[in-house]
């Protein structure tokens, strides 16, 4: 069986088995520069918790009757579920019966590829040209259908002990078995909440490095530093001319966007981090439509 | 990268099997219809065949929900068939309201063979409506009422036999 017989749908999957490292704040930006691209784009929160739609307002749509599971697994049209957002990203909200979908999908059969057949499929063929899912932190069935679904993937990782440790399990439990048997790209392993300059050793440090001398093919350009530059820093009796800050930086307009339901376009235009996020929309479209 | 279990191990087999009614560049039929082979089946899911024979995929038929098909793969014997494309274009879209009709019913999928044995039975009880049909493509305005009342009566007669 040939893994480059099957091509994942336009989109990516935002994803990581650990929580808390801004996956829904970096999906939630993707989508948003996809869409002033022009691009019809669903932002798909796959989350249990629902921390996205809750943050973008929708508490209301977590709660209600109408959920995933209606198209997931009865088949009705994932269209019917889209709600609308004030920034021209189409939004299919996350809700509190998704334990119980999850729960449910892993009876039926097909249960791998139902994402994509009943929700990410029928929504491409409607005329939508990206899906980005916030997948479930977790091992499970719907963050395993996320990556099927799109056969693309964006991991952020966090300056925290461990987030290369994670990383490594993930592409061993997850990534390569998938990428095996169907194919699967990942896009981009990004540095995330990165505050510190290289110039010191810190856990933020740490991570960019490990980053850069173990993955670097999977770096993207505004997180990539030469390793010889992290020799060099290492020398004492080496100057360099500019200590790099690499990755996606902290910022309060970020995080104070987020808060406020919106991507940090709407709530800070001139943020020197949406080149970044601009970035990541580029490699959705080119690998989308290699 | 060591595989820590084969929980994937079937998401390719997963996926062409679901492929009905979804567009792609990579469906091994388009290949086949110019030049339609002596073997070529009334199916879509040219990798069924070869997959429903295992114990394993048998395994598989037992749908908890619905009991699972009506026959097993056993009980088939492969026909083979030539249709232009069109008429397996029309085909394909017909499946795809049978399969939401079947899903109504917690039906939501189906195996190959179940549909293909109720097409034909189908077709089987429709025999004035398949001659007025290569009729029709001839160029023939046929009386429907006659051909009607010729297939009933040569049916009836066959049926006795």
């Amino acid at each position: 069986m040939s893994a480059d017989e099957f091509e994942g749908l336009p989109g990516a999957a935002v994803s990581l088995l650990k929580g808390g490292v801004g996956k829904s704040t970096i999906a939630l930006n993707i989508a948003d520069r996809l869409a002033d691209r022009g691009h019809e784009t669903v932002l798909l929160d796959l989350d249990k918790d629902g921390h996205m739609t809750t943050q973008l307002g929708y508490d209301d749509a977590y709660d209600r009757d109408a959920n995933l599971g209606d198209a997931l697994i009865d088949g009705e049209d994932p269209e019917d579920l889209l709600i609308e957002t004030d920034f021209g990203v189409h939004l299919l909200p996350s809700s509190n019966e998704l334990e119980n979908v999850e729960t449910r999908l892993k009876d039926e059969r097909f249960a791998d590829v139902k994402l994509r057949r009943n929700v990410v499929d029928p929504l491409i063929q409607n005329g939508y040209d990206y899906v980005i899912i916030d997948a479930a932190g977790g091992r499970g069935k719907l963050s395993d259908n996320a990556l099927i679904a799109v056969q693309r993937v964006i991991i952020p990782l966090i300056p925290r002990a461990g987030s290369i440790n994670g990383l490594n399990k993930m592409i061993e439990r997850q990534i390569s078995p998938i990428r095996e048997n169907i194919g699967l790209d990942i896009l981009a392993v990004t540095p995330n909440m990165i505050r510190e300059t290289m110039g010191q050793h810190n856990e933020h440090r740490t991570l960019v490095e490990n980053l850069n001398r173990e993955f670097g093919s999977f770096v993207p350009e505004y997180a990539r530093v030469d390793p010889e530059i992290f020799d060099a820093l290492n020398d004492s009796g080496r100057t360099i001319d500019s200590i790099p800050k690499p990755g996606i930086r902290e910022r309060t307009a970020i995080s104070r966007a987020f808060k406020q339901g919106m991507p940090v376009s709407e709530f800070d235009e001139d943020c020197d981090q949406i080149p970044n996020f601009d970035h990541l929309a580029d490699l959705v479209e080119e690998h989308s439509h290699a | 990268m060591p595989n820590e279990d084969d929980r994937f191990g079937d998401v390719a087999e997963q996926l062409k099997q679901t492929e009905e009614g979804v567009d792609s560049d990579d469906d091994e039929r388009t290949d086949t219809q110019d030049e339609p082979q002596s073997d070529e089946e009334i199916t879509t899911e040219d990798t069924e065949s070869e997959t429903e024979s295992t114990p394993e995929q048998d395994e598989e038929d037992e749908d908890e929900s619905t009991g699972g098909p009506a026959f097993s793969f056993d009980e088939t014997d492969m026909h083979g068939f030539y249709v232009r494309e069109e008429t397996w274009n029309g085909v394909t879209r017909m499946r795809s309201s049978v399969t939401a009709a079947c899903s109504m019913f917690d039906v939501p999928e189906f195996e190959g063979r179940e549909f293909q044995d109720a097409c034909l039975r189908v077709i089987a009880d429709h025999g004035d409506e398949v001659a007025l049909q290569i009729l029709r493509e001839r160029g023939i305005e046929a009386d429907e009422e006659r051909v009607q009342e010729v297939v009933e009566m040569l049916s009836e007669q066959a049926t006795n036999d």
